[in-house]
């Protein structure tokens, strides 16, 4: 079972930790406030009070043993870098820290981060994209031009086969999967749906009302087929 | 007689029933949950709206027709029918949940 430190259970914090916890992991919750951490005893592994900027303490833990780090201080300089380089120091594997600024971001990078997260910057950049294109459900940008998407099929494209649509050939952007809704009827009696995943889905696999495309390839060709 | 043939007449039966007492939320909600675990969502949604033009705040109907709605790809029909449910039922732990996972990124 893989295991993780979170420090800091702010809002950043507390959502990574859930989200572990939920799926299997073993996460040890570190943060200097009380209440925050007695909030989180019942969902994480283990949550301790600590101030990370008291060396001998977070020393004391034995976190050479963790699989991945997670620094989830936005606001407090001195204890984000701090934390990052103590975990570096002591073995961690991979450590991820969040960044509240630019000139932030630069300093986690020197100190050793593995992965520096700017959740405002980034949800910001999500919420632009989404707003620009309502059909688009969800945007990664992979690297300079090219971008992985979700977008609602389009409309002509219903009852089509991949094959008949010929998204490839005719817009240079690939299908690498399809998201569906399947009517199911759940515990308490109600129509409910479950999302299903057609992995690299078949040349013969139609297209279904409420279907959602992942879509991968250049920007503008992106742009160009959500336009048809 | 085959699945195909007795899939036909429960249809017909549940259309029947309908027809016979249109005001009645449960026969509009037996025949559009038949219609819509078909993934026969359009036949779904007209048959929960012919129901809400009788029953205009069953939450049910309200709550079947949103499902339909959302399977359809059409989200904004979806959260103003949710919305509506929580009008009529603040408390609708389903329209809740329902609605705060499509209003989520």
């Amino acid at each position: 079972m893989r295991q993780f430190v979170v420090i800091g259970a702010g809002r950043f914090g507390r959502s990574v930790a859930t989200t572990l916890a939920e799926n299997g992991c073993q996460v040890l919750l570190l943060d200097s406030d009380e209440n925050r951490v007695q909030q989180m005893a019942e969902t994480v592994t283990q949550a301790i009070q600590l101030d990370v900027t008291d060396e001998k303490a977070l020393q004391s833990l034995d976190l050479g043993e963790m699989d991945v780090g997670v620094v989830a201080i936005g606001s407090k300089l001195e204890a984000s870098i701090l934390a990052t380089m103590k975990l570096k120091e002591m073995g961690v594997k991979t450590v991820v820290s969040k960044a509240g600024s630019m000139p932030h971001k630069k300093i986690l990078a020197r100190v050793g981060a593995d992965i520096i997260v700017f959740p405002e910057r980034d949800m910001g950049v999500r919420t632009a994209n989404r707003l620009l294109s309502p059909d688009i459900t969800d945007y990664i940008n992979i690297s300079s031009g090219y971008s992985l998407v979700e977008i609602r099929v389009p409309e002509h494209l219903v009852g089509q086969t991949l094959a008949e649509a010929n998204i490839r050939a005719q817009y240079g952007v690939d299908v690498v999967a399809i998201k569906r809704q399947k009517p199911q009827i759940e515990k308490d009696g109600q129509t409910g749906l479950s999302e299903e995943m057609e992995i690299a889905p078949s040349a013969s696999e139609v297209f279904a009302e409420g279907d959602v495309l992942v879509v991968i390839g250049k920007v503008k060709d992106i742009e160009t087929f959500r336009m048809v | 007689m085959g699945a195909e043939g007795t899939g036909a007449r429960k249809e017909r039966k549940l259309r029947k029933a309908f027809e016979a007492n249109p005001a009645g939320a449960e026969a509009c909600l037996d025949l559009g949950k038949y219609y819509f675990l078909k993934e026969e969502f359009a036949r779904a949604g007209e048959v929960y709206r012919q129901g809400l033009e009788h029953n205009p705040d069953s939450v049910g109907i309200l709550l079947n027709l949103a499902v339909t709605r959302e399977a359809q790809g059409r989200c904004e029909d979806a959260k103003k029918l949710y919305l509506k449910v929580l009008e009529v039922d603040a408390n609708n732990q389903s329209a809740q949940e329902r609605l705060e996972r499509l209003t989520s990124f």
